[in-house]
């Protein structure tokens, strides 16, 4: 078969990507523009900002991308895009742009759910094998789903209240780690102990999670000991809070693989660059004897390739949008 | 010459095909509801076949979506065809059309106000509430466009290189305050 060259466009959040992925899984050329230093100056994202950064950078990126790219305009076979969930500003710069490319060099436009792209950041390094498990952990999802084919999604559980990344925001600005919160809490702690008495979430035997409660504890348990003129000692709760948090994870895949028995799992989304978290769901796959596979780092922030990994299926099914394509700012997978 | 004009400023839809500056087809739309859904294909449609000369693109003040979208199109069909591209702002095409020294548009919450010298040069640009336009003088909320003054008003403007073709926004967003 014809191989396949997707050009694909990411600007849901504060990164402006653009790359071509060959046959869904050989990146060819990566380009991104990151506003994290801008963003880390307010303390976190600002959508304004972000939707103008998207705005002032795309036609570099795309420059950058092209530049590096042994395969040109003229090879690319579609023009993939983001087109939800993330920052609605942010989204409708990217498929407007994306929307011109797909005009100006007459290819189809196909559009990609971001966190379905997430999963498929996997489809990178090994072909996925069905059925699979995949747990998804962002800033605002945390979800367990089974994969029975490429875009057969059946949702196992999820968060009740906050999602993983969220609470790791939340948690570092208490303990005054700057933005981005959830790597700065990782390093700091694995210098600590897990010495604090902290609350579980959902000790039960279903697939959900719940965050909230944990992350007031945090909050209540600095504020107390503020009060009393206590120190905090911030490595060894940061190490506390990650050991819980991601515990808990491993204890509903854990439950998910025996009740399954299925023998393939991936993790997926921004929070899965987590050291501690890599570490332990590859001791829980070890006890269920199932695979694991995690994106690289490099594709476990948003990026445009995964993009074009997760527009491959569509692709290969002629599923196309045509100009009218919006942006939307909620979506779940599938 | 053929030139493309795109205007999303006030989050409506004023896309024109002028040859010579004389206004040969265009999309209006008032509405605000879908814009984002049939904004491209109206441009599309004004476009169909014609061999573009140049693109007139409107970078703002207004709406910071609506300036967005037609800008972020404006400069990729500019970079990507090679079109020579311009911009104006939204006031300076009040002030063009209108033959006014001093122009003012609504976005609900207050006005952004253009102020000129002889031959439109710009010599403010601000953003301000509905008292402080009270308290000003002379000044026109004519929004009708005249295409073919437009024109020949970005006559004697440069082409800029279709990367730093950007937005302006004149309102102050929280974080700026």
């Amino acid at each position: 078969m014809k191989d396949v060259y997707i050009l694909a466009i990411e600007s849901s959040c504060d990164e402006t990507s653009i790359a071509i992925v060959k046959n869904g899984k050989e990146v060819i050329s990566l380009a991104t523009s990151t506003q994290m230093k801008t963003h880390a100056s307010f303390g976190g994202v600002v959508p304004e900002i972000a939707s103008r950064m998207h705005t002032e950078n795309f036609t570099f990126v795309l420059e950058e991308c092209l530049n590096k790219s042994s395969v040109g305009m003229d090879m690319v076979d579609a023009i993939a895009v983001t087109y939800k969930p993330g920052l609605l500003g942010s989204l409708l710069v990217g498929v407007e742009f994306a929307k011109t490319l797909s005009y100006v060099y007459n290819k189809p436009l196909i559009k990609v759910n971001h966190l379905i792209g997430h999963i498929y950041a996997n489809a990178l390094e090994n072909d996925l094998k069905f059925p699979l498990l995949a747990l998804v952990v962002s800033g605002g999802h945390t979800e367990l789903v089974i994969m029975d084919d490429d875009y057969k999604f059946k949702t196992l559980g999820a968060t009740l209240d906050d999602a993983i990344g969220e609470a790791y925001d939340k948690v570092a600005r208490v303990l005054g780690i700057p933005y981005p919160g959830g790597p700065g809490i990782d390093r700091l702690a694995s210098t600590g102990k897990n010495t604090y008495d902290l609350p579980h979430p959902v000790m039960d035997d279903t697939y959900n999670f719940s965050y909230s409660g944990l992350k007031s504890s945090i909050i209540n348990l600095v504020h107390n000991e503020k009060q009393r003129g206590n120190e905090i000692n911030q490595a060894d709760l940061a190490c506390s809070f990650q050991t819980v948090a991601v515990d808990e994870l491993c204890r509903k895949v854990g439950i998910a693989l025996k009740n399954t028995g299925i023998k393939d799992v991936i993790v997926a989304g921004g929070v899965s660059a987590n050291s501690y978290l890599r570490e332990q769901i590859a001791k829980t796959c070890e006890a269920y004897e199932a695979n694991l596979s995690v994106p690289k780092l490099l594709y476990c922030t948003d990026n445009a390739a995964m993009i074009g990994a997760a527009a491959y299926p569509l692709y290969l099914k002629q599923e196309f949008a045509d100009f009218n394509l919006n942006a939307e700012s909620q979506a779940n997978i599938g | 010459m053929k030139t493309l004009f795109i205007d999303t400023h006030l989050w409506n839809i004023d896309i024109a095909l002028l040859n010579d500056g004389k206004l040969l087809k265009h999309e209006e739309v008032v509405d605000k509801k879908n814009n984002s859904e049939i904004l491209f294909s109206s441009i599309v449609k004004v476009i169909a076949k014609e061999e573009l000369d140049e693109i007139i693109v409107v970078n703002g003040p207004g709406s910071f979506t609506g300036v967005r979208l037609g800008v972020i199109i404006a400069k990729t069909l500019a970079y990507t065809k090679n079109i020579p591209i311009k911009s104006i702002t939204s006031l300076d095409c009040m002030a063009v059309s209108t033959n006014q020294k001093q122009v003012a548009f609504s976005d609900n919450n207050g006005y952004y106000v253009g102020t000129y010298k002889e031959n439109y040069d710009p010599i403010e640009y601000k953003y301000v509430s509905n008292d402080e336009l009270n308290a000003l003088k002379d000044y026109s909320l004519d929004t009708t466009y005249d295409y073919e003054k437009i024109w020949l008003h970005c006559q004697n403007k440069e082409y800029i290189n279709p990367h730093y073709v950007n937005p302006i926004y004149i309102k102050k967003i929280g974080v700026e305050k």
